[in-house]
């Protein structure tokens, strides 16, 4: 079985989540969210990868390939909708997540929520 | 007449249980007339009618789930956790005699009453509760009845097919049987075959208890399991999972030394009632008499019988007149037991692990007791096991196929829907 849906896109036309243009602003539940600085939310992303794909923390690092290198499949990817909704207050759009492809665009995704903290930081 | 079947060499098994990790530990705590039955002190039970149950409590902070890794643990349902950790178990100690096999040649059948309940109670909690956004998409993949024979297929790597018997509480059973036409028809060379259940949780409680099926001894979960006492009042639901490694006797000759042998399994359906018995065994007898011709056996070379004997007041007694029924003046002097006094009731994956247990006990010699079962049922008239019985030299008079250096049990299991699963297994005598 092919673990990633066939709407991922993976083709170098693909618009990726580094084209910016794919994206309008993610959806953030403020009312349940507290400030988070980047650092802190990183943090939690990446307990929230681990658990997902059962890869070992040390894996969970910027350069890593959600995919090949952390192992996350098509059903992980759409834990990461559920998780960072339920523990981070982050709705994620799902069109925002099949575009991510290292831990680094999510870093790079989560800095657009909170730009102010990502500078200090 | 039916059709002698071609024994079967039994070379690992694996069994987690209310009474034990592994098989090991389970026969020696039934052996020891242990109970696995404990009383519920989780508050999600404290306003149900059964509070009591079998499961597989942690022990000085150990868990056999711990040895499953993470990913395991957060994706299979705790039913399909037991059995790959029965499988793996089982998988361990036939591959030592076993070498290698082609993968091609491998099936698996897994089977379950219920398949992944406690996963469908609490993704349909986060429903209510939540809403759609909280389900997991792990959800589907959790509950099917067939992820445990999955599973261990994505584990080991099999590619001989992958099947799941789903009949109740004779689906542990009736995956034997499978796995002998499996075997018979030559389309595989081993079979991993059991069951699993992991019923402890507030809806399958709720939902047995509604039909009235359960044992509500509260104030004593150790004597709450009954078979064949007067003064049964239903089973108590129990967790576990059971996997045997099973091969043809034409291959046998790559195992020095056979655990045991499944020589026949007979079968029916009641066609009477979705979950009460024909109450008087007529459909069940058969089920006995085709396994014990298939077998190409007799009554009396039997050494003793396990019953299905959930605790029931209708089964057990439609259960002791199907005996009565096949078996006839023989069952005079053969020892009945039921383990499901102090396992509880493992459902899907009672046929399995009791499989385990019977061939255990055929080649210690030993019979475990039948707790609880005092007074016996004058209705029931059966020879109830009270104290462990040996077995001694005994070995009933062999007849065609029963080896003089062996001996034999029957072993029952029925299930809701009219299922009915006779097993007839044999075990080398001890030394």
């Amino acid at each position: 079985m092919d673990p990633i849906p066939d709407r991922y896109p993976r083709g170098p036309d693909s618009k990726t989540f580094r084209d910016r243009s794919v994206l309008s602003g993610p959806a953030v539940d403020k009312t349940s969210s507290e400030r988070i600085c980047q650092a802190h939310l990183n943090k939690q992303f990446y307990d929230i990868l681990a658990r997902i794909s059962g890869a070992e923390p040390s894996l969970i690092k910027p350069e890593a390939r959600l995919i090949e290198d952390i192992g996350i499949d098509s059903l992980g990817f759409y834990e990461i909708l559920i998780e960072a909704d339920e523990h981070l207050g982050i709705k994620i759009r799902e069109e925002d997540l099949l575009n991510f492809r290292t831990v680094e665009d999510i870093q790079t995704y989560l800095s657009t929520l909170y730009p102010d903290d990502a500078q200090a930081n | 007449m039916p059709k002698p079947t071609e024994r079967l060499a039994i070379s690992g098994w694996g069994a987690l249980t209310p009474l034990g990790f592994t098989a090991q530990e389970t026969w020696n705590a039934l052996l020891g007339r242990q109970s696995g039955i404990r009383a519920l002190s989780e508050s999600w039970a404290s306003d149900l009618p059964c509070r009591i149950a079998g499961s597989l409590n942690e022990r000085a902070g150990e868990s056999p789930f711990q040895s499953l890794e993470p990913l395991l643990q957060r994706r299979l349902d705790r039913s399909s956790q037991l059995a790959l950790l029965a499988a793996r178990e089982a998988w361990s100690q036939a591959s030592q005699q076993l070498g290698n096999v082609d993968s091609n040649r491998i099936a698996v059948v897994i089977g379950t009453g219920i398949g992944g309940l406690a996963s469908l109670e609490r993704q349909h909690s986060n429903l209510l509760d939540a809403g759609p956004s909280r389900v997991t998409p792990l959800t589907v993949p959790m509950l099917i009845p067939n992820a445990a024979a999955g599973q261990i297929a994505i584990e080991l790597g099999i590619h001989g097919g992958t099947h799941t018997p789903v009949s109740a509480c004779a689906s542990g059973a009736e995956a034997l049987l499978i796995a002998q036409w499996l075997l018979q028809d030559d389309r595989a060379d081993v079979v991993l075959a059991g069951g699993c259940e992991a019923p402890v949780n507030r809806l399958s409680l709720v939902g047995f208890s509604a039909m009235r099926a359960l044992s509500t001894h509260n104030e004593a979960p150790e004597q709450a399991s009954r078979p064949y006492g007067k003064d049964r009042d239903g089973f108590v639901l129990g967790e576990g999972a059971g996997v045997l490694v099973l091969q043809p006797a034409r291959d046998v000759a790559r195992i020095a030394s056979p655990l045991g042998w499944l020589l026949a399994c007979g079968s029916s359906s009641d066609g009477h009632h979705m979950v009460a018995p024909e109450p008087e065994g007529i459909q069940a007898s058969r089920a006995i008499r085709d396994a014990l011709r298939r077998a190409e056996i007799s009554a009396a070379d039997l050494s003793f019988v396990q019953g299905h004997a959930t605790g029931t007041p209708l089964g057990d007694l439609a259960e002791a007149r199907a005996l009565r029924r096949a078996l006839g003046p023989a069952l005079d002097s053969l020892p009945v037991t039921a383990p499901k006094s102090q396992l509880g009731h493992l459902l899907g994956a009672a046929g399995a692990v009791e499989t385990i247990l019977a061939l255990q006990a055929l080649r210690a010699g030993k019979v475990p007791a039948s707790l609880n079962a005092k007074p016996v049922d004058p209705e029931v008239n059966l020879n109830v096991v009270q104290d462990p019985l040996s077995l001694g030299n005994n070995l009933g008079q062999p007849s065609s196929t029963a080896s003089t250096s062996e001996r034999l049990a029957l072993k029952n299991a029925f299930g809701f829907g009219g299922h009915n699963i006779s097993l007839v297994l044999a075990a080398p005598c001890p030394a």
